[in-house]
Order: structure tokens, then sequence, then C-alpha cells
């Protein structure tokens, strides 16, 4: 018994365990300055080595899925089952001509490439991908994630500008409209949990999942809905995919970009959907948290499930249009959540913390929230079927022959 | 009533998602080389309808205008063109050449030569149509791709009776619906 559970902890540690040997190793050889240096230098490689990685098998989970959801098979050709289908699409794309538009704002156009994959990279480092297994356990945590997101929309709208191109400009355009209105819910979904743990420290907000031995999405299923659809959009995904939508303005932002710039823009959104989804495991799903499984399985355990949700969506649901977007953004979600920032205030003040009647109580405070907004918005929800009624026609005049 | 159609539409794409799991593990270990594929694509049936195409080969439909092929009478064993020339004035693109043999056989005129180019040749069908003795037809054939232009892709006349006994074998097209056979 005392072994297995020796073999799990060394399991459960394997990476931290390795970081520390690997820093040991090179303090006899270095000064403490030099070796720090280096530590940092190679935990932002591992994360970044990580995030362009996950790429490979991210796609062709997507596109099997998707796939199997339209019912066929997704890519099967190259590798066994298919699985190497992504090295075949960047030998495509970084083979490809990289063409710049000779009407286009060269240097932005080329910096817009770059731009929204630095904050990608950036959430990464404060996500606790196992115990003790997070590059910086920033105190803002939280904070830091939302500042460090809404940048991405600033290299969006740089590559819909530069690009001089009318499809480009509009894609850009929904993008801002689209990322600042639904940055408001998703930050407000979160500030009810921020409340119960009373840190923004990603950390801590783990940590204290399991003082109340139970994840967020119990205490706040609302906040985790609300938090979810507005991620989805945050990340210009399917279905609220405008700022790109197809039918409309051809592929939006990156309209002109090919190549391995193309590749840029497709690598950021990607790890971009994976972040919000690490996002949401942390603070709703309990994180690194579970029985048995050592810690860092557990999360990606978590992460690709509510993956998979985002891709059982796409494979779902149709484009909203413009209108529909921002009234669903103004209208539905942030009312939503500043009425559930206020009930869970108030219910977090009443009731004692890390309790089971605590927990019974948010989630009551929740439900009543979810009827009071159904009441509230569909007063007739009984009887919401729309009746047909014929309008009898005028006679048509009928022509005289002659 | 407030997002009750979108999980029955997530529930909808769900059970897609898993027929196709089903109907691969009914048909272990291969799916796509299982029965007709047609019956596959009925709508009743579940499960992924992708043709693998280099694997598995749709029948051509018995109308389909390939290119094409001299038929031969079963019966009497010479072949039905009697070198009239016809389809070589109608046909469009010049693609034919034929020429008459001196002699009958059997107290029918055949012909001597048959050059059918496909180079120039756009499936268009005239030469079928005006045919008399309704002695070309076409042949199922898909993949009809080479590495080169020119001698490659022109055809004669041992060639194309041979094509005519091996696609419709009846001596008549189009080949009824049962016959067809991919190629």
């Amino acid at each position: 018994m005392q072994s297995i559970q020796g073999i799990l902890e060394f399991i459960d540690q394997i990476f931290v365990n390795l970081s520390f040997w690997f820093s040991s190793l090179l303090a006899n050889y270095l000064p403490e300055w030099a070796v720090t240096f280096i530590m940092m230098f190679a935990t932002v490689l591992v994360l970044i080595v990580f995030g362009l990685a996950s790429i490979i098998w991210i796609n062709i989970f997507e596109r099997k899925i998707l796939g199997r959801i339209q019912d066929r098979y997704g890519p099967n050709r190259f590798g066994p089952w298919g699985l190497l289908q992504c090295v075949a699409d960047m030998v495509k794309l970084l083979t490809k001509e990289d063409i710049t538009p000779s009407r286009a704002d060269r240097l932005i156009f080329n910096l817009a490439a770059v731009v929204p994959i630095v904050p990608t990279f950036m959430i990464l480092a404060v996500l606790p991908f196992g115990r003790g297994m997070v590059a910086t356990d920033l105190s803002i945590g939280f904070l830091y994630i939302v500042a460090v997101g809404s940048l991405g929309t600033i290299g969006i709208f740089m590559a819909g500008w530069s690009s001089n191109n009318k499809y480009s400009i509009l894609g850009g355009m929904r993008t801002v409209a689209q990322m600042v209105s639904y940055e408001i819910p998703m930050v407000l979904s979160v500030v009810g949990v921020i409340l119960l743990v009373g840190s923004l420290s990603m950390v801590s907000i783990v940590e204290a999942q399991g003082q109340w031995r139970l994840p967020f999405i119990v205490l706040q299923p609302l906040a985790f809905v609300l938090y979810f659809t507005a991620a989805i959009a945050e990340v210009n995904r399917s279905p609220f995919d405008l700022p790109e939508g197809e039918s409309e303005i051809v592929a939006g932002y990156h309209i002109e970009y090919s190549g391995i710039k193309f590749a840029m823009f497709l690598l950021a959104e990607y790890v971009n959907a994976f972040s919000i989804c690490a996002i949401a495991t942390t603070v709703f799903l309990g994180g690194w948290q579970g029985p048995i499984l050592p810690s860092w399985a557990w999360f990606f355990l978590k992460a690709y499930a509510l993956y998979f949700l985002l891709i059982w969506l796409r494979g779902t649901l149709p484009r909203l249009r413009v209108d529909q977007l921002m009234n669903f953004a103004w209208k539905t979600l942030v009312p939503l959540a500043l009425a559930n920032l206020m009930v869970t205030a108030l219910v977090a003040k009443l009731v004692p913390q890390h309790s089971l009647v605590g927990a019974i109580a948010l989630l009551a405070a929740n439900l009543v929230i979810i009827v009071c907004i159904v009441i509230v918005k569909y007063p007739r929800w009984k009887q919401d079927k729309r009746e047909v009624v014929l309008v009898s026609r005028p006679p048509t005049p009928q022509m005289e022959s002659s | 009533m407030l997002g009750f159609g979108i999980l029955k539409g997530m529930a909808v794409t769900l059970r897609r998602f898993v027929d196709t799991y089903v109907a691969d593990l009914r048909h272990f270990p291969r799916r796509y080389a299982s029965g007709p594929v047609y019956e596959r694509m009925g709508i009743t049936e579940r499960g992924a309808f992708t043709i693998q195409y280099p694997e598995v080969k749709v029948p051509m439909f018995p109308r389909y205008r390939g290119p094409l092929i001299l038929l031969t009478d079963p019966e009497t064993g010479i072949t039905k063109c009697i070198a009239c020339g016809l389809c070589e004035r109608t046909c469009p693109t010049e693609s034919i050449k034929v020429t008459k043999a001196e002699e009958k056989v059997e107290g029918q005129k055949v012909p001597a030569t048959y050059e059918y180019d496909m180079n120039t040749c756009m499936f268009c069908g005239f030469c079928v149509q005006i045919c008399p003795s309704d002695a070309l037809g076409h042949s199922p054939e898909l993949e009809t791709g080479t590495y080169s232009k020119g001698e490659a892709l022109m055809v004669n006349l041992e060639q194309m009776l041979e094509l005519g006994r091996k696609h419709a074998p009846g001596g008549v097209w189009p080949v009824e619906e049962k016959e067809a056979q991919p190629s």
C-alpha cells in the first residue's frame, strides 16, 4: 500500500522533480543567477513547445470528431489512422508562397501575424497543469489572463486593417466589436468564483475547490455556462465565428495571408481554444484535483473533455447573425452575469464557507436566477407554439378579355 | 424554449457521432469495404457513408459516357461495325479515322482500321447516336489517366474490340443495370 502510494506520488510529481533535478545539476557548474535565468528560459521553452506540439493532436482530434459528426471519416490517409495529417498540412503551409499584397501596409501586415501568437503563449504561463506545475503563480493570475487575453484583439485588427481589403477590414471590425462585448460577461461570470475564493491566483482557485470538496461548476453552474459561451465568442470559434464567416466575408481578417503567416493565425486560434478550456477547467472543474490518476493527467483529461464539447458545439450550431450576436452579449449574458454576481455575493456572505450547506445554498441561488430569467425573458414559455394564421387574400382582379 | 433547441440539436449530432462508431464496429475490421455502396448510402442506414475511393470503386451508371468501344455480335463473332464512316464525319473534334476493308466477311462490310484518338475526344457521344448499326458504345472506364499525351491515348481497332468484348459482352450498349460492373 505504502509502495503504491509512493509510485503514484512519484508519477504525480515527475515533472516537478525533473525540473528540480535539472536545476541542481546546473547549480554544480553555474552561479545562482545563471541557474535562475536558465530555469526560467527552460520553463518558457517547455510551454512553447507544448503549445506548438499540441496542435498536432488537437488538429487531428478536431477534424476526426467533426467528420464523425457529419457522417464521414475525416483525414485517414497519412500515417496510421491519418494521425500525421497535421504534419502534411504544416509542410504544405510552410512551403507555400508567402504573398504580401502590394497595397498592404507592409510593416503592420507582417507584424500582425506575430502579435496574436504572443498573448496566446503568455496565458499558458499562469495555468496550473498539475500539483506544483505552474510556471509562475501570479497573485493576480486571473486578472493577468484577462489583460493578456484581450491583447490578441489588437493583432487581429492589425491584420484586418493592414491587408487593405474590404472583407478583411469587416472581419477585423467584427472581431473588435465581438471581443470587447464578450469580454465583459466572461470576466463578470468568473468574479463570482473569485468572491468565493478570495484570491485571483489560479493556484488558490484550484486549492479552494479542494477545500469545498466540490468543483465550482456545482456551486456556480450558471457562471460556467456564461463563461464558456462568452469564451467561445472570445476566441472566435463556431457558432461565434463571425470574424471569419466564410459565407459572408470569405475568410475575414486573414484573407490576404498565406503560407507561414496564415499558419501562425491558425496556431494562435487552436492554442487559444485550448487555453480557454484549460482556464474553464481550472476555475470551474477543479483543475488538477481528482482521485488516483496523477494530477496532470486529470487536468488534461478535463481540458480535452471540454475541448470535445467545443468541437461538438461547432458541429451542431449554425453561425449567429451580427445583430443576434450583439443582442445576445448585451441583453442576455451581461444581465445574467451581473445577477449571478450579486446573488453570489449575497449568499456567500450569509452562509458558512467550505460547507455542504453553503454549497446547497449557492446552487439554489443559481437555480433561482435561472428560473427568474426564464419567467422574465419568456413569460409565455408554456404557450410558445406559434399559431398559423391564414389571412384571406382579396380576389385577384380578372383581366377582361377583349 | 431557452436553449432546449440547442440541447436537442446536440443530441442529434452526438447520435450521428456515436452511430459511426457503432457501424464501424458492426462491420469490423473494414466498414468502408462492406456491402454495396449504394446500400450503405441509404437514408435508413447509419454510420459514415464515405466511399474510400482507391480501395472501393462505385460501379458507373449504365449510360456513363466513357471512352468508345466497338461492339461485337456474340452470335457471329464479328464486329457490328459496317465501316460506313458516319462516326468519322459526325465527330466534332475529328478524333475517329475509319477505313473500310476490301473484302466482306460473311456478307457484311467490316473496318480494316479504326483509329480513335482519346487526346481530342470530348465524350459527346454523337458517334454512338448516329451509328446506323449500333456498333459503338461507351465503356464504364473511369481511370483513363496516363503519364503522357499522344500514343498512350490512341486506341486502335483491336483494342476497341477487346474493350467491347470486356465491357459489353452481349453486344448491346447501354448494358442492363444488373450487368454493369465496376471498371
